[in-house]
Protein backbone atom coordinates (compact mmCIF):
# COMPACT_ATOMS: atom_id res chain seq x y z
CA UNK A 1 0.00 0.00 0.00
CA UNK A 2 3.33 2.54 -0.05
CA UNK A 3 2.98 5.32 -1.78
CA UNK A 4 -0.82 4.58 -2.24
CA UNK A 5 -2.08 8.26 -1.85
CA UNK A 6 -5.90 8.16 0.15
CA UNK A 7 -5.47 11.54 2.53
CA UNK A 8 -5.39 15.39 1.36
CA UNK A 9 -3.39 17.44 3.24
CA UNK A 10 -4.95 19.91 5.80
CA UNK A 11 -5.28 22.16 3.24
CA UNK A 12 -7.61 20.04 2.06
CA UNK A 13 -9.38 20.24 5.73
CA UNK A 14 -9.48 23.96 5.61
CA UNK A 15 -11.07 24.39 2.10
CA UNK A 16 -13.89 21.57 2.37
CA UNK A 17 -14.80 23.11 5.80
CA UNK A 18 -15.50 26.14 4.03
CA UNK A 19 -16.98 25.01 0.84
CA UNK A 20 -19.34 22.71 3.00
CA UNK A 21 -20.17 26.13 5.29
CA UNK A 22 -20.83 27.85 1.79
CA UNK A 23 -22.65 24.91 0.08
CA UNK A 24 -24.98 24.26 3.60
CA UNK A 25 -25.99 28.15 2.97
CA UNK A 26 -26.59 27.98 -0.80
CA UNK A 27 -29.16 24.85 0.22
CA UNK A 28 -30.94 26.29 2.45
CA UNK A 29 -31.46 29.45 0.12
CA UNK A 30 -32.30 27.24 -2.51
CA UNK A 31 -34.72 25.22 -0.16
CA UNK A 32 -36.63 28.53 0.36
CA UNK A 33 -36.22 30.31 -2.81
CA UNK A 34 -36.07 27.69 -5.25
CA UNK A 35 -34.12 29.41 -7.31
CA UNK A 36 -32.48 27.63 -10.83
CA UNK A 37 -29.32 28.37 -12.60
CA UNK A 38 -29.44 25.14 -15.10
CA UNK A 39 -32.24 25.08 -17.78
CA UNK A 40 -32.16 21.65 -18.02
CA UNK A 41 -32.68 21.38 -14.43
CA UNK A 42 -35.54 21.41 -12.20
CA UNK A 43 -35.63 23.07 -8.76
CA UNK A 44 -35.93 19.66 -6.65
CA UNK A 45 -32.78 18.36 -8.94
CA UNK A 46 -30.56 21.77 -8.30
CA UNK A 47 -32.11 21.37 -4.01
CA UNK A 48 -30.25 17.61 -4.34
CA UNK A 49 -27.70 18.75 -6.29
CA UNK A 50 -26.63 21.52 -4.03
CA UNK A 51 -26.53 18.58 -1.66
CA UNK A 52 -24.23 16.75 -3.45
CA UNK A 53 -21.80 19.49 -3.37
CA UNK A 54 -22.33 19.68 0.69
CA UNK A 55 -21.59 15.70 0.72
CA UNK A 56 -18.64 16.27 -1.09
CA UNK A 57 -17.01 18.77 0.51
CA UNK A 58 -17.53 17.08 3.45
CA UNK A 59 -15.62 13.76 1.70
CA UNK A 60 -13.21 16.14 1.17
CA UNK A 61 -12.94 17.01 4.97
CA UNK A 62 -13.24 13.61 6.28
CA UNK A 63 -10.53 12.43 4.05
CA UNK A 64 -7.73 15.06 5.02
CA UNK A 65 -4.81 15.04 7.38
CA UNK A 66 -5.01 17.36 10.85
CA UNK A 67 -2.46 19.87 11.26
CA UNK A 68 -0.83 17.51 13.51
CA UNK A 69 -1.45 13.89 12.25
CA UNK A 70 0.36 12.35 14.56
CA UNK A 71 -0.07 8.56 16.03
CA UNK A 72 -2.91 8.97 18.42
CA UNK A 73 -4.76 10.47 15.59
CA UNK A 74 -4.10 7.84 13.34
CA UNK A 75 -5.85 5.47 15.84
CA UNK A 76 -8.46 7.41 16.32
CA UNK A 77 -9.16 7.69 12.73
CA UNK A 78 -8.64 3.86 11.81
CA UNK A 79 -11.41 3.04 15.15
CA UNK A 80 -13.26 5.71 13.93
CA UNK A 81 -13.44 4.30 10.17
CA UNK A 82 -13.81 0.76 11.53
CA UNK A 83 -17.38 1.38 13.71
CA UNK A 84 -18.55 3.45 10.48
CA UNK A 85 -17.60 1.03 7.64
CA UNK A 86 -19.39 -1.20 10.71
CA UNK A 87 -23.04 0.30 10.55
CA UNK A 88 -22.23 1.11 6.88
CA UNK A 89 -22.10 -2.64 6.17
CA UNK A 90 -24.79 -3.79 7.92
CA UNK A 91 -26.90 -1.37 7.08
CA UNK A 92 -26.64 -1.94 3.25
CA UNK A 93 -26.75 -5.43 4.37
CA UNK A 94 -30.05 -5.25 5.91
CA UNK A 95 -31.35 -2.85 2.69
CA UNK A 96 -29.91 -6.13 0.44
CA UNK A 97 -32.04 -8.27 2.48
CA UNK A 98 -35.18 -6.12 2.23
CA UNK A 99 -34.98 -5.80 -1.53
CA UNK A 100 -34.92 -9.66 -1.34
CA UNK A 101 -37.68 -10.12 0.71
CA UNK A 102 -39.79 -7.35 -1.16
CA UNK A 103 -39.08 -7.19 -4.71
CA UNK A 104 -40.89 -4.18 -4.97
CA UNK A 105 -38.72 -2.26 -3.13
CA UNK A 106 -36.81 0.60 -4.95
CA UNK A 107 -34.29 2.90 -4.64
CA UNK A 108 -33.62 6.27 -6.12
CA UNK A 109 -30.01 8.18 -6.53
CA UNK A 110 -31.42 10.76 -3.62
CA UNK A 111 -31.55 7.65 -1.49
CA UNK A 112 -27.96 6.89 -2.34
CA UNK A 113 -27.18 10.36 -1.63
CA UNK A 114 -28.48 10.28 1.71
CA UNK A 115 -26.75 7.33 2.08
CA UNK A 116 -23.45 8.17 1.75
CA UNK A 117 -23.62 11.47 3.41
CA UNK A 118 -24.59 10.19 6.36
CA UNK A 119 -22.11 7.88 6.83
CA UNK A 120 -19.50 10.28 6.07
CA UNK A 121 -21.46 12.96 8.85
CA UNK A 122 -21.23 10.40 11.15
CA UNK A 123 -17.11 9.55 10.47
CA UNK A 124 -16.63 12.67 10.54
CA UNK A 125 -18.73 13.49 14.29
CA UNK A 126 -16.85 10.53 15.96
CA UNK A 127 -13.73 11.28 14.84
CA UNK A 128 -13.81 14.83 16.00
CA UNK A 129 -15.20 13.73 19.68
CA UNK A 130 -11.89 10.98 19.35
CA UNK A 131 -9.17 13.42 19.03
CA UNK A 132 -10.64 16.89 20.84
CA UNK A 133 -13.59 16.15 23.06
CA UNK A 134 -12.90 12.48 24.60
CA UNK A 135 -10.35 12.92 26.76
CA UNK A 136 -11.60 9.96 28.52
CA UNK A 137 -11.76 7.21 26.33
CA UNK A 138 -8.32 4.58 27.44
CA UNK A 139 -7.04 3.89 23.90
CA UNK A 140 -5.87 0.30 23.29
CA UNK A 141 -6.91 -3.25 23.15
CA UNK A 142 -8.04 -2.76 27.72
CA UNK A 143 -10.19 -2.00 29.07
CA UNK A 144 -12.46 -2.13 26.14
CA UNK A 145 -15.52 -0.62 24.89
CA UNK A 146 -17.81 -1.66 27.27
CA UNK A 147 -15.77 -0.16 30.07
CA UNK A 148 -15.03 2.87 27.94
CA UNK A 149 -18.71 3.52 27.44
CA UNK A 150 -19.39 3.32 31.10
CA UNK A 151 -16.67 6.18 31.60
CA UNK A 152 -17.99 8.33 29.45
CA UNK A 153 -21.49 8.52 30.11
CA UNK A 154 -21.92 12.27 30.01
CA UNK A 155 -20.13 12.38 26.66
CA UNK A 156 -23.20 9.68 25.68
CA UNK A 157 -26.23 11.53 27.06
CA UNK A 158 -24.68 14.57 25.32
CA UNK A 159 -24.43 13.16 21.76
CA UNK A 160 -28.15 11.25 22.22
CA UNK A 161 -29.12 15.07 22.65
CA UNK A 162 -27.56 16.64 20.31
CA UNK A 163 -28.63 13.88 17.87
CA UNK A 164 -31.95 14.18 18.60
CA UNK A 165 -31.84 18.11 18.19
CA UNK A 166 -30.15 17.43 15.20
CA UNK A 167 -32.96 14.84 13.40
CA UNK A 168 -35.48 17.47 14.71
CA UNK A 169 -33.88 20.36 12.88
CA UNK A 170 -33.75 18.57 9.68
CA UNK A 171 -37.24 17.27 10.18
CA UNK A 172 -38.27 20.97 10.37
CA UNK A 173 -36.67 22.19 7.85
CA UNK A 174 -36.44 19.91 4.79
CA UNK B 1 2.02 1.47 31.35
CA UNK B 2 3.29 3.84 33.92
CA UNK B 3 5.58 6.91 32.80
CA UNK B 4 7.12 9.38 34.85
CA UNK B 5 6.54 12.12 32.21
CA UNK B 6 4.68 14.70 34.56
CA UNK B 7 7.86 14.51 37.35
CA UNK B 8 10.39 15.06 34.47
CA UNK B 9 8.53 17.64 32.98
CA UNK B 10 8.11 19.22 36.55
CA UNK B 11 11.99 19.10 36.78
CA UNK B 12 12.65 20.56 33.67
CA UNK B 13 9.79 23.04 34.21
CA UNK B 14 8.26 22.78 31.03
CA UNK B 15 4.57 22.33 29.79
CA UNK B 16 3.13 19.66 27.58
CA UNK B 17 2.99 22.04 25.10
CA UNK B 18 6.86 22.14 24.96
CA UNK B 19 7.11 18.21 25.37
CA UNK B 20 4.33 18.31 22.34
CA UNK B 21 6.65 20.34 20.00
CA UNK B 22 9.64 19.08 20.75
CA UNK B 23 8.79 15.28 19.74
CA UNK B 24 6.20 17.06 16.95
CA UNK B 25 2.76 14.91 18.62
CA UNK B 26 0.00 17.14 19.43
CA UNK B 27 -0.40 18.30 22.79
CA UNK B 28 -3.71 16.21 23.10
CA UNK B 29 -1.25 12.99 22.60
CA UNK B 30 1.01 14.43 25.47
CA UNK B 31 -1.75 14.42 27.79
CA UNK B 32 -3.05 11.05 26.61
CA UNK B 33 0.06 9.40 27.27
CA UNK B 34 0.95 11.57 30.80
CA UNK B 35 -2.27 10.15 31.68
CA UNK B 36 -1.57 6.37 30.72
CA UNK B 37 -5.14 6.85 28.24
CA UNK B 38 -2.64 5.97 25.19
CA UNK B 39 0.08 3.94 24.88
CA UNK B 40 2.71 5.45 22.86
CA UNK B 41 4.66 3.43 19.69
CA UNK B 42 8.11 2.79 20.77
CA UNK B 43 9.41 5.68 17.98
CA UNK B 44 7.79 8.18 20.59
CA UNK B 45 8.41 6.38 23.42
CA UNK B 46 12.59 7.19 22.14
CA UNK B 47 11.80 10.19 21.50
CA UNK B 48 10.34 11.81 24.82
CA UNK B 49 13.13 9.44 26.46
CA UNK B 50 15.75 11.26 24.30
CA UNK B 51 14.88 14.10 25.08
CA UNK B 52 14.68 13.96 28.73
CA UNK B 53 18.14 12.07 28.12
CA UNK B 54 16.93 9.13 30.16
CA UNK B 55 16.66 5.25 28.86
CA UNK B 56 13.11 4.34 27.80
CA UNK B 57 12.68 1.60 31.02
CA UNK B 58 13.71 5.13 33.20
CA UNK B 59 10.21 7.00 31.79
CA UNK B 60 7.87 3.76 31.01
CA UNK B 61 7.35 0.83 33.39
CA UNK B 62 5.30 -2.04 32.43
CA UNK B 63 2.29 -2.59 35.02
CA UNK B 64 1.65 -6.45 36.06
CA UNK B 65 -1.74 -6.01 33.95
CA UNK B 66 0.23 -4.92 30.77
Amino acid sequence: MRGFKTMYDYRGKVAGGIAAAVFAVVTLVQKLTHFTLFKKLNADQHYYLCLCMVAMSLYTMAFSREKNDDERVKEVRARSLQITFMLFAGVLLALSFNGIIFPDLQFDGTALLFLSGFYVVFYLVIFHIGIYFDNVWQFGEEPGIWQNLKKNKLMIVLIWIGSLILIELIFKLF
Amino acid sequence: MKNTIKVERAKLNITQTDLADAVKVSKQTIHSVETGRFVPSTILAMKIAAFFKAKVEDIFELEDTD
